[in-house]
């Protein structure tokens, strides 16, 4: 299962790897929107954990970015931030994103969340298969 | 040339030099400032990384155990070398805003059993203000208990930092139900910030005591004070308000005065209805009556007398926004949705308003 | 007439050794060292302070920032085609919770509107708006389709004739309690927002402005809106252009910020109040400085008001601009602002010692009158006096030329610890000599770069006296570097 992770700060992004990695997930890290697209624009990850504001390119176009590209537009996307204002909130999941994880956050929360998404990727997965 | 030299006012050669040896200084310092800096920072950079991993380890550890990893960081002089434990508090001050729940208390026990939080409680007698904050700062972030009587000295402290930390401190470490006391002592206006701040704090802890916020919507407190309070009575729809709140709502202050008939709004009883109507007639500000409005529209349900009200307004006001207003309020009170279709979706405010510039 | 000469010169000779020249002299010398002292010591008072308190701010920040107020970023773009689609990129991705992004297209001759409408898929949408201060007719407001420019609102109007007309229609449609005016060309670091709301938040009285240190951005290398390297400019005119900012704000405004006497927010960066902003009708169509213009009324309005208030200044650098480069640039924009000076002070006149104003009647005005107003007089006269020393009275020469030299090594010693200070607090520069090469601009300043400002300073005053008419001049973008 691969994941990326785009996080400005660096003690999250250690964190989330040291989580991630114990239990079994493929992970590639960003700092900042730059980033995050070039990784989006060179291969396909399963989920993208990504801050809403970040340098270069905000959380917001990478999410229409994902959505509006044939080859990435399965990517589940979790919004991890601090910033969650009902208007926020509103907007994201307008804009089609799969889950939220508000900062400050347990690593159990994490790994609860992504082990669910990644749960219903396989499900997916699966009856793609059987489909087609 | 020798007697011109003679001639020279002596302050100003002085002054002339000085200025020679200031540039000279300032040069010098620009250039060296660089050094310390840079040997100090490599050798910080790693131990900065060594505290990173171990703590991450002590994280997502399932059962915490203490011994092992404690010895490591004693090792590391943590407890001994200021420099070391200036980085590691960092370290550990920087992971704990960002985690919450057991993996937070681990943390906390981590800073616990290594004893730096004795020194941290030592350090609130201290004279110098930046110790002191720096202490009670950490002692707030790790939820460590310290003596009342010692923090209630902190809250009248001559500093108004340290009585800002001391008052976010008890807000969010005590139980007692004095812990508002410092509305009442305090000798300053709230900065919008602790305005935030102390809301947050109250808010936050569901198993706090509570006091009734009316108490303070008093004329003899201050505005900022009355602000904090509104804003409490509001989230806590606390009903005992609405008295001081009635004899408090003519006041001068247009911007309280806005804020308390919101907070009516909010609170939603039928005894403000009254009082409202009664102090649209005076009222001189827009955006006041523009509040009053829409206060009328949540407690006038199905109330004959505020939807005669609010019709009765529809026919004499047309400025564009509060026009607005009143058609939603008045949505709100007939519970019809009608209303908004005929007259908003039909742009009958254009018809209405000719002075205001429109986009067409 | 040959006599009144005589007469003159006798007169002016008397005056010069007698004991009234040498104590004034000596009054002259010793305020001018009080006053670098003072200066370095308040702002590094100020500086001290901000920092302590950022430092503390920023472990609360979380939570509570999400219930701060928000903030309308206003800017006026006029054929900025080359730039504006990175320029508006990194405004809307800037690290704030609650804020809009008004961009006014001043009617502009190139395509800068469709630029817009295409990149960030805006559709016209039917606005109904109350226009509390007048601005030339609005075209069209224009909104994004796209979810992730929500917070985008671009105006389309008639050319009004300078940006303080942009800006009082941006304030019309604006939403939000706090504004924020800033040149479309400007960088803002990420936490702009943040930092200075912070300072708002944190104030016990009414904050009705804000500003920031303003830095060249001219060989700082710009990646989609975005300050990748810092770069120290290369070219001689914008490095001293760097130094006389740096000792402008990090220095001069820090200062009066601890005073809470800023006399002026710079129109590159500023956040304002926009409440106050509306009472007072808002920005100046006619003033040559309206950024100036604007915070002595409102500074005006507050104590006609008698209402507690005060204005702030950051000393980190939050927007890097880009500085003009040829010589013929540079003097349009200075004859410019000296203009607006000229205009303001005649505007304010009734300021003047007027105990009603308070500390803009008692510093404010009568700093900028006389060291900022009258100075470039004074320089010019005592260049005049030189040169006549020189061929009559030696002596005299040489006092005045060791009093002018004095002079320039106070400005030298100013610049230095500008430099020190900035340096030392934060950490923009790569290495020390790099630091040096800013500061060492100081000795060269006064021959080359000073002499420029004295005459765009008295030409702009001349301008003005005779009512010529006003020109803002077209700034050729150079664009950003780009990274490869």
């Amino acid at each position: 299962m691969k994941i990326l992770v785009t996080e400005k700060n660096e003690i999250i992004r250690n964190l989330i790897l040291h989580i991630l990695t114990k239990e079994g997930y493929d992970l590639k890290l960003a700092s900042n929107g730059k980033e995050a697209f070039t990784f989006l624009s060179e291969e396909k990850f399963d989920i993208i954990i990504s801050n809403i504001h970040l340098q270069y390119y905000s959380g917001f176009e990478l999410i229409t970015f994902i959505k509006s590209n044939e080859h990435l537009k399965d990517t589940k996307i979790v919004i991890l931030s601090d910033n969650f204002t009902p208007e926020n909130i509103l907007r994201l999941y307008k804009m089609g994103i799969d889950d939220m994880i508000e900062k400050p956050f347990t690593p159990m929360e994490m790994i609860c969340r992504l082990g669910k998404l990644s749960e219903l990727i396989t499900k997916e997965k699966n009856l793609g298969k059987f489909t087609s | 040339m020798g007697n011109l030299l003679h001639n020279i006012p002596t302050y100003l050669l002085d002054f002339f030099l000085f200025n020679i040896i200031v540039i000279n200084i300032g040069m010098f310092l620009v250039f060296i400032y660089n050094i310390p800096v840079i040997i100090n920072s490599e050798k910080n950079n790693r131990i900065r990384n060594i505290f990173s991993e171990i703590l991450s380890e002590i994280i997502l550890l399932e059962n915490y155990e203490n011994t092992e990893k404690i010895k490591i960081l004693k090792k590391l002089k943590v407890q001994k070398n200021r420099r070391i434990r200036t980085i590691f508090i960092k370290v550990l001050k920087d992971y704990s805003i960002f985690l919450k729940g057991t993996e937070f208390a681990t943390l906390t026990d981590v800073y616990k059993s290594l004893g730096l939080h004795v020194k941290d409680i030592k350090d609130l007698d201290s004279i110098f203000t930046k110790r002191v904050l720096e202490a009670l700062d950490r002692l707030n972030r790790f939820k460590i208990v310290v003596n009342r009587t010692k923090l209630r000295k902190l809250q009248k402290h001559k500093n108004s930092d340290i009585r800002e930390l001391a008052n976010a401190y008890t807000l969010n470490i005590y139980d007692s139900d004095d812990i508002y006391d410092f509305f009442d002592f305090t000798t300053e206006p709230f900065t919008p910030w602790q305005q935030l701040e102390y809301f947050q704090l109250i808010t936050n802890r569901p198993l706090a005591p509570k006091a009734d916020f009316g108490k303070w919507i008093n004329p003899k407190y201050e505005s900022s004070i009355i602000s904090l309070s509104l804003d409490l009575v509001a989230y806590y729809h606390q009903e005992t308000a609405i008295e001081p709140i009635h004899s408090m709502i003519k006041i001068d202050h247009t911007k309280m005065r806005r804020k308390m008939i919101r907070t009516l709004g909010i609170l939603n009883q039928k005894q403000s209805i009254d009082v409202l109507m009664d102090l649209y007639l005076k009222e001189n500000d827009i955006k006041c009556k523009t509040e009053i409005v829409k206060s009328l529209g949540y407690m006038g349900y199905k109330n004959e007398k505020v939807i005669h009200f609010l019709e009765e307004l529809l026919k004499t006001e047309f400025h564009t926004n509060f026009r607005k207003a009143i058609l939603i309020a008045l949505s709100r009170a007939t519970a019809s949705e009608s209303i908004l279709e005929n007259k908003i979706y039909r742009y009958e405010l254009e018809k209405t308003v000719p002075d205001e510039q429109k986009i067409l | 007439m040959e006599e009144i000469l005589y007469t003159a010169l006798d007169y002016y000779k008397g005056i010069e050794f007698s004991d009234f020249y040498n104590s004034s002299m000596r009054a002259v010398a010793i305020g001018m060292f009080l006053s670098l002292f003072l200066t370095n010591l308040l702002s590094f008072l100020a500086i001290k302070k901000y920092l302590f308190k950022r430092k503390f701010s920023q472990s609360k920040k979380l939570a509570l920032m999400n219930h701060a107020p928000g903030i309308s970023i206003i800017t006026g773009a006029y054929n900025e085609s080359m730039t504006i689609i990175d320029n508006v990129h990194s405004l809307l991705s800037i690290n704030y919770h609650k804020f809009e992004l008004v961009v006014v297209n001043d009617g502009s001759s190139d395509d800068t509107l469709d630029k817009l409408i295409k990149e960030f898929k805006l559709e016209e949408t039917k606005y109904i708006f109350e226009t509390i201060v007048q601005s030339a007719p609005i075209k069209g407001i224009y909104r994004s389709t796209d979810m992730a420019y929500k917070n985008l609102v671009v105006i389309d109007k008639f050319n009004g004739g300078g940006k303080a007309d942009a800006l009082n229609a941006g304030l019309n449609i604006a939403k939000y309690d706090y504004f924020l005016n800033i040149d479309v060309d400007c960088v803002l670091d990420f936490d702009t927002l943040l930092i200075m709301m912070d300072v708002v938040l944190n104030e016990k009285k009414r904050c009705i402005g804000v500003g920031a240190t303003l830095r060249m951005s001219n060989s700082s290398f710009v990646n989609r809106g975005t300050m990748e390297n810092v770069g120290v400019p290369k070219k001689l005119l914008v490095r001293f252009q760097e130094l006389e900012y740096i000792r402008s704000f990090v220095l001069g405004k820090m200062a009066w910020s601890y005073l809470n006497a800023v006399p002026n927010i710079s129109g590159g960066l500023g956040l304002f109040d926009k409440e106050i902003v509306l009472k007072i009708g808002g920005y100046d169509k006619n003033s040559l400085g309206e950024d100036m213009d604007l915070v002595f009324r409102m500074v005006g309005y507050m104590q006609e008001t008698n209402q507690p208030y005060c204005v702030r200044s950051v000393p980190r650098t939050l927007c890097w601009t880009e500085g003009p480069e040829t010589l013929q640039i540079l003097v349009r924009q200075r004859i410019r602002w000296s203009r607006g000076l000229f205009q303001i002070l005649k505007k304010n006149k009734k300021v003047f010692l007027n105990p009603k104003y308070g500390r803009m009647g008692f510093i404010i005005f009568p700093y900028n009158l006389f060291f900022e107003f009258l100075s470039p007089f004074v320089e010019f006269i005592g260049i005049f006096v030189l040169i006549y020393n020189y061929f009559y009275d030696p002596v005299a020469f040489m006092n005045i030329l060791y009093l002018i030299i004095a002079v320039i090594s106070f400005y030298i010693g100013l610049s230095f610890s500008a430099v020190f200070l900035d340096r030392k607090v934060f950490n923009y520069y790569k290495n020390g000599f790099v630091t040096l090469g800013i500061s060492a601009m100081a000795i060269l300043e006064p021959f080359i770069y000073h002499p420029i400002i004295v005459y765009c300073s008295l030409k702009g005053y001349y301008d003005e006296l005779t009512g010529k008419k006003k020109k803002w001049g077209v700034m050729t973008r150079k664009g950003f570097n780009k990274t490869n």
